[in-house]
């Protein structure tokens, strides 16, 4: 009896310490898959990386006054300033780092993102349906409208008075469609730039240079005066125009994020001191320049990061 | 211990008639030789097949084929109970044609006997109802006229730009549900989507009227006893220097 309560002891205590094994074991594997599933939740967070590296390459333009311009190795303007606002979430809160590429033409926007070769456009990038079809789009962070620009002594104010007249517009942008759309009593003069644009309106070559206002207000603030570049005021063409941060298709998570961040931007004060320290012209000619230029959350969220734009 | 053996049943013969035991021997004695003594069990497969039994198949036939003469236009989702019916009724009376239905020995339940022809009348009752299904959604169901839908002025529009969706040959209902959609008219340079509404209001009534519609939702518009064929006005509001296209998406009429 005694050898047989202690053979049954001994039997207890093996099964214990064996369910006290097996419990450990099991502690063991819940504690590595619960490690496993916070380190797995804290690299889809903060992993280092953003459109699926660690270096994020922003293109922007470098020839455009109001928006983004290099002079004397500084730059300026409103994409600039979006660019830095960005440049710090990006590497504070998402963890890489941010290079500038300023270099891109217009007409090369779609496929620097495509090559790789850039990761973010921020260039007066107008938001369309064809685009979208390429490439995903977080914006709108601007909109404006297509104008005119000439010279401070031109008498055109009317869209009849640009009948017969030598607009220019360059290579890649949507004020080209607009203008063969809409005028087409106009003469289309081409240019490689703004630059050029502007340089044949100078030299005699074009009677006007058409594109986004908030553009020409930028070449008009550089030369004012009797002899300088005014807008015409009043003068439009086309649709509003919403600039976008262009993003390679194949992120959509990141570009959701980036959505969200850029609706508390645009959403901030900082938007509108940007945009009155890059924009003084404007400013102080269209009074209304915030309901014009401001996009709500809602036209963010129906042409960011989809195909084609939600309603 | 004397005498001949009794043939087994299968072998039996009896006939009647002139000249009818020579043929009924000779018949039986040919059958068996061709295919053995089980050919009465396939004698009796082939007896479920014929008879009383096609009647009541060839009626259910007739009044599938009357229901689906009078299938309405509309969508099939609100007549697929009828579809279904009719096809149950169809495949139910041909399982009674196939034997399914029939007692399998003479100690089968009573129940099991009054099988078939309540089977039946079951067929012809849902066959019967397809009927006045269809007749019913003809008369009152939901009537597809998408592909009866015009609009005016519908390439490109602007701001304020007016449309007109007629709608030719209307079967007589008291809703149109509309649904429209918009795209930009100049993809390349645009994108005001987002930003457009239309109004819509039945042509000469004001008090019908739907404000701030997006595109691609739906609304619905009461007719008002109105005949023949549907006008809708429609007024877009959009950005200016925006152009749209405009399309109809879905349009049916409805009680």
């Amino acid at each position: 009896m005694g050898e047989t309560v202690t053979r049954t002891t001994a039997g207890r205590g093996a099964e214990r310490h064996r369910a006290g094994h097996r419990m450990r074991r099991r502690a063991v594997v819940a504690a590595a898959l619960a490690a496993l599933l916070a380190t797995s939740c804290a690299s889809d967070e903060h992993d280092g990386r953003f459109l699926g590296t660690r270096e994020i390459d922003v293109g922007i333009h470098k020839d455009l006054p109001g928006m983004s311009l290099l002079e004397n190795y500084t730059y300026s303007g409103f994409d600039n300033d979006l660019f830095l606002d960005l440049e710090e979430w990006l590497e504070g809160e998402e963890g890489v780092q941010v290079t500038r590429n300023a270099d891109v033409p217009s007409a090369a926007r779609i496929a620097k993102l495509q090559s790789g070769d850039a990761d973010l456009i921020i260039a007066s990038f107008s938001i369309t349906p064809d685009r979208m079809k390429e490439i995903d789009f977080v914006g709108p962070y601007l909109t404006t409208v297509q104008g005119f620009l000439v010279d401070a002594d031109s008498r055109i104010r009317t869209h009849a008075d640009l009948a017969g007249k030598r607009v220019c517009t360059w290579d890649g942008t949507t004020s080209r469609v607009a203008l063969e759309a809409e005028l087409e009593d106009t003469v289309s003069v081409g240019g490689t730039d703004a630059a050029e644009c502007v340089r044949k309106l100078r030299d005699g070559q074009a009677d006007a240079v058409s594109t986004d206002q908030v553009l020409l207000y930028g070449f008009a603030q550089l030369e004012p005066g009797e002899n300088g570049l005014r807008v015409v005021p009043g003068l439009t063409v086309g649709a509003p125009q919403h600039y976008g941060i262009g993003v390679a298709k194949g992120h959509r998570e990141d570009c959701g994020r980036l959505a969200e961040w850029l609706k508390g931007y645009v959403g901030s004060p900082e938007w509108q001191a940007n945009f009155r320290e890059a924009q003084p012209l404007l400013v102080r000619e269209n009074p209304d320049w915030i309901s014009r230029h401001k996009p709500e959350d809602e036209l963010i969220d129906a042409h960011s990061c989809v195909d084609k734009p939600k309603v | 211990m004397s005498g001949r053996e009794p043939r087994p049943p299968e072998q039996q013969v009896e006939a009647s008639g002139p000249g009818s035991v020579g043929i009924g021997t000779a018949g039986r004695v040919l059958l068996l030789s061709l295919v053995g003594p089980e050919w009465e069990e396939r004698a009796e497969r082939v007896q479920r097949w014929s008879g009383w039994n096609w009647p009541q198949f060839f009626l259910v036939l007739l009044l599938d084929a009357v229901a689906l003469s009078l299938a309405p236009d509309g969508p099939v989702r609100q007549i697929a109970w009828v579809y279904a019916a009719m096809a149950i009724a169809l495949v139910l009376s041909f399982c009674r044609v196939a034997g399914l239905f029939r007692p399998r020995d003479e100690g089968d339940a009573r129940g099991r006997r009054t099988l078939p022809p309540l089977v039946s009348l079951g067929c012809v009752v849902l066959a019967s109802l397809a009927i006045v299904g269809m007749n019913h959604y003809a008369e009152h169901g939901e009537a597809e006229v998408t592909g009866r839908t015009e609009i005016t002025g519908a390439a490109s529009a602007a701001d304020g730009g007016r449309l007109t969706v007629t709608v030719e040959n209307t079967p007589h209902r008291n809703h149109l549900r509309l649904s429209l959609v918009l795209t930009d008219a100049v993809p390349g340079a645009q994108s005001c989507v987002p930003a457009t509404t239309y109004d819509a209001e039945l042509a000469g009534s004001t008090d019908v009227r739907v404000e701030g519609v997006r595109s691609g939702e739906t609304f619905s518009l009461p007719l008002g006893g109105v005949r023949g064929a549907v006008r809708v006005d429609v007024v877009l509001h959009t950005d200016p220097g925006c152009r749209l296209g405009t399309a109809v998406a879905d349009a049916v009429l409805h009680d």
